[in-house]
């Protein structure tokens, strides 16, 4: 089977959600996305994080260096109160499209 | 909040360039070998472990580009690169160059000269308060409109006496005189022949001796004169 991409648009709506949870690294970031996916998702780091930039110039999240688990110096990043907003409204549109696609493929 | 963030997040592309881009690099590092631990805990040897690390992120310099792309830093990178190539040119082509700004320091000299005069003698107010009321009453012959002509003597005085729409009408005529005396030479001089109330009008009082009156305005009275 094909690798899966993700559809455009959609790696902000996982990435906003998964930093729901708390601040995550990007690292962390991925793996989580791959792990709740079970492993269907693969987050290219090379989306990621332009991804991440892109929404913390946005103001959706915020950056913070700290220590990861195993002791190394890490950014970790959190969701700032734009960017709770930003997910429900992201939430809301993708459970819209979801539902009318849906319609779509068992109606037609 | 929104536009602090938003102008902070700018400032720091600008000015720490350097930390900014440091930071980057740790960050895609770290992420490089928590993907070679986990490719070990997988069971790739360490050296096939850190290639595939290496070979799943792709191109990193490709993502460094887009986020200083993103920062807004790019742009100001070629704008500097594009002023130091545009001052290299014009040293290069130096006479060339010194023409031109010759041409145009001229064009520019002699239209602001230009304006400047006409600036003041057409457009802005007489400079005494109220200057902006004053204005000057013509005739104009309608077969020949543009041409506008000077108002008689007793035009004027009817005007004045219909008068409703100003607050006062006086009239005034510029004319070339010689004075000249026994035992001085002839000299040239400008003087205008005004209506009495000319001064009392435009409200400047004259410094020494006294303002025209009515009487001096009634025919076979004295000649009066006031210097400026």
């Amino acid at each position: 089977m094909a690798k899966p991409e993700l559809l455009s648009g959609t790696l902000d709506l996982l990435v906003l959600q998964v930093l729901n949870g708390g601040p995550l690294h990007g690292f962390a970031i991925a793996e989580r996305i791959h792990a709740l996916s079970k492993d269907v998702l693969i987050v290219e780091e090379g989306s990621l994080y332009p991804s991440l930039y892109r929404m913390e110039e946005k103001g959706w999240i915020d950056p913070e260096w700290g220590q990861s688990d195993k002791g190394r110096r890490a950014k970790f990043y959190s969701l700032t109160k734009e960017g709770r907003k930003q997910l429900t409204a992201e939430r809301q549109t993708w459970d819209r499209i979801a539902l009318a696609i849906g319609d779509v493929l068992k109606n037609a | 909040m929104k536009l602090v963030r938003k102008i902070r997040f700018w400032l720091g592309g600008l000015f720490c360039r350097g930390r900014f881009n440091a930071e980057m690099e740790d960050e895609l590092q770290m992420h490089i070998e928590l993907r070679t631990d986990k490719n070990i805990a997988a069971g790739m040897s360490p050296q096939e472990a850190h290639y595939a690390a290496l070979r799943d992120f792709g191109r990193v310099d490709q993502v460094k580009e887009q986020a200083r792309d993103q920062r807004n830093v790019a742009w100001v990178e070629h704008l500097l690169r594009d002023l130091r190539f545009a001052v290299r040119m014009i040293w290069a082509h130096r006479w060339f160059s010194a023409a031109v700004i010759v041409t145009l320091a001229l064009g520019i000299g002699i239209n602001t000269t230009v304006f400047t005069l006409v600036n003041a003698v057409l457009f802005k107010p007489l400079p005494i308060p109220g200057g902006e009321r004053i204005v000057t009453i013509a005739g104009q012959n309608l077969k020949k409109p543009g041409d506008s002509t000077r108002i008689s003597y007793p035009d004027f005085r009817e005007f004045r006496t219909q008068n409703r729409t100003f607050e006062g009408i006086e009239s005034a005529r510029l004319e070339r005189v010689v004075l000249s005396d026994r035992y001085n030479l002839p000299e040239r001089r400008e003087v205008g022949r005004v209506s009495a109330g000319m001064f009392s009008l435009l409200r400047i009082p004259p410094m020494l001796g006294r303002d025209f009156t009515v009487a001096d305005d009634r025919p076979g009275a004295e000649d009066v004169v006031l210097l400026g």
